[in-house]
């Protein structure tokens, strides 16, 4: 086969162009070793703020759904949006009041039963309030935290629709992978978007695995110091 | 966390491995020429080369060395950026301005004796563009990436002997529609 006009078409790409990719590498590395001494500085407030964030994101509104429906995938029965397009743009921060209760009244105050993990890292100290956020008619959360060596937060949240809708995470591009809990897909994300340049940051060290159990949207949340992605399928895969 | 202790726990031991120095001395003229052998001019197929290695560097989690090569890997993010930009930005270029496009391009290499080779690349790039999409596929990973028939079956699904046989007829396709078009 005559093919040599072809293999002639090949070209390398100029000095120019390979150090803009080298220089736009060295920049993450650089900004990723950055953002690790950041974290562990302040765990906790980052961890609650993309706490926030997600949680806030599990409620978007049934119109905005419908535009982006097409770019929509589905792990598991969670809907999950995938884009660089920083979710909260444009429109204000609402703060959740929340309700606290003991772990033995919390379940008189809801209309859904808690799954609670038989199995959790001998280190970590429950938090004995749980703390219930209601968002109108649509959903009503319930947040199980525990503290961890790293002076951090683990979260269990368990979002229970009243409007019998699934709400739909948005993450960045590139950040979600499959998993499987008790050989059920289960979603599991890296990074979390970043408040303050309102871009996806996969530099953060935090971890989440969502999922559906008994008709609620499960999550578990972490940073990789505290909890491996084994560890976290396994609190998961113990929960009744 | 030392190093160690973050490979015991499993998370980032995938990207640490990935020598990205290494990678995008070996990997960014493969991936530059797949966007070239789809038809795409320079200064695109560069921007888009560039997405791919910032896509990977984010996706490096997600890397499994045990599943491919990083080269594999790699190719794969530029299918879908190629995809993306499809989506979003693909144009079709009438003659009259892939002429003007040659005529105002950019190439270093303008020498005169170059002259006719350009003319013949720029028909090609045409050419390529114009193509059905597994035809221009087949096409950018065998000569923009340099694989094999057998690396191009594991990629697309297709058995190899249907791989020669489509990039055979391709080849000819080509081969015969540059030279009517030089007489």
């Amino acid at each position: 086969m005559n093919d040599q006009f072809l293999r002639d078409y090949y070209k390398f790409p100029n000095q120019r162009s390979i150090r803009k990719v080298e220089d736009g590498l060295h920049l993450n590395r650089k900004k990723h070793k950055t953002n690790r001494m950041m974290l562990t500085l302040k765990p906790m407030t980052i961890l609650i703020l993309v706490t926030v964030l997600i949680s806030a994101l599990l409620l978007i509104s049934p119109v905005v759904r419908a535009q982006v429906n097409e770019w929509i995938q589905q792990i598991g029965g969670v809907f999950i949006l995938e884009t660089n397009e920083y979710p909260g743009r444009g429109s204000p921060v609402q703060t959740l009041p929340y309700e606290q209760y003991s772990l033995n009244e919390v379940e008189n105050e809801l209309p859904f039963a808690l799954g609670l993990p038989q199995w959790i890292p001998d280190d970590f100290k429950i938090i004995s309030s749980v703390k219930v956020t209601r968002f109108d008619d649509i959903a009503i959360s319930a947040y199980i935290d525990w503290k961890t060596p790293s002076d951090s937060i683990f979260s269990l949240i368990i979002q229970h629709r009243l409007d019998g809708e699934n709400g739909v995470l948005v993450v960045g591009e590139w950040s979600v992978q499959e998993r499987l809990v008790n050989g059920e897909p289960a979603a599991l994300i890296l990074g979390g978007w970043n408040a303050d340049t309102q871009k996806w940051d996969d530099n953060l060290d935090v971890i989440t695995l969502s999922w559906y159990h008994d008709s609620q949207l499960y999550t578990l949340q972490g940073i990789n110091e505290d909890v491996s992605v084994d560890e976290l399928i396994k609190i998961a895969e113990s929960i009744r | 966390m030392n190093p160690n202790a973050r490979v015991k726990k499993g998370l980032f031991n995938r990207s640490d491995t990935i020598e990205w120095d290494q990678v995008v001395q070996i990997d960014l003229p493969k991936v530059f020429n797949y966007f070239r052998y789809c038809g795409l001019d320079d200064d695109i197929s560069e921007e888009l080369a560039s997405t791919t290695f910032e896509k990977a560097w984010r996706a490096r989690n997600k890397y499994n060395p045990e599943k491919s090569a990083v080269t594999t890997w790699i190719i794969t993010i530029a299918k879908h950026t190629l995809i993306d930009y499809y989506r979003t930005k693909k144009t079709v270029y009438p003659i009259d301005m892939l002429d003007e496009k040659q005529e105002s391009g950019s190439q270093e290499h303008n020498l005169e004796e170059d002259i006719q080779q350009t003319e013949i690349f720029e028909k090609l790039k045409k050419l390529l563009f114009q193509l059905p999409d597994r035809e221009r596929e087949l096409v950018a990973l065998k000569y923009g990436t340099g694989m094999t028939n057998r690396d191009i079956a594991e990629f697309t699904g297709l058995t190899e002997s249907n791989i020669g046989t489509i990039l055979h007829r391709v080849v000819s396709f080509l081969r015969m529609s540059l030279e009517v078009k030089n007489e």
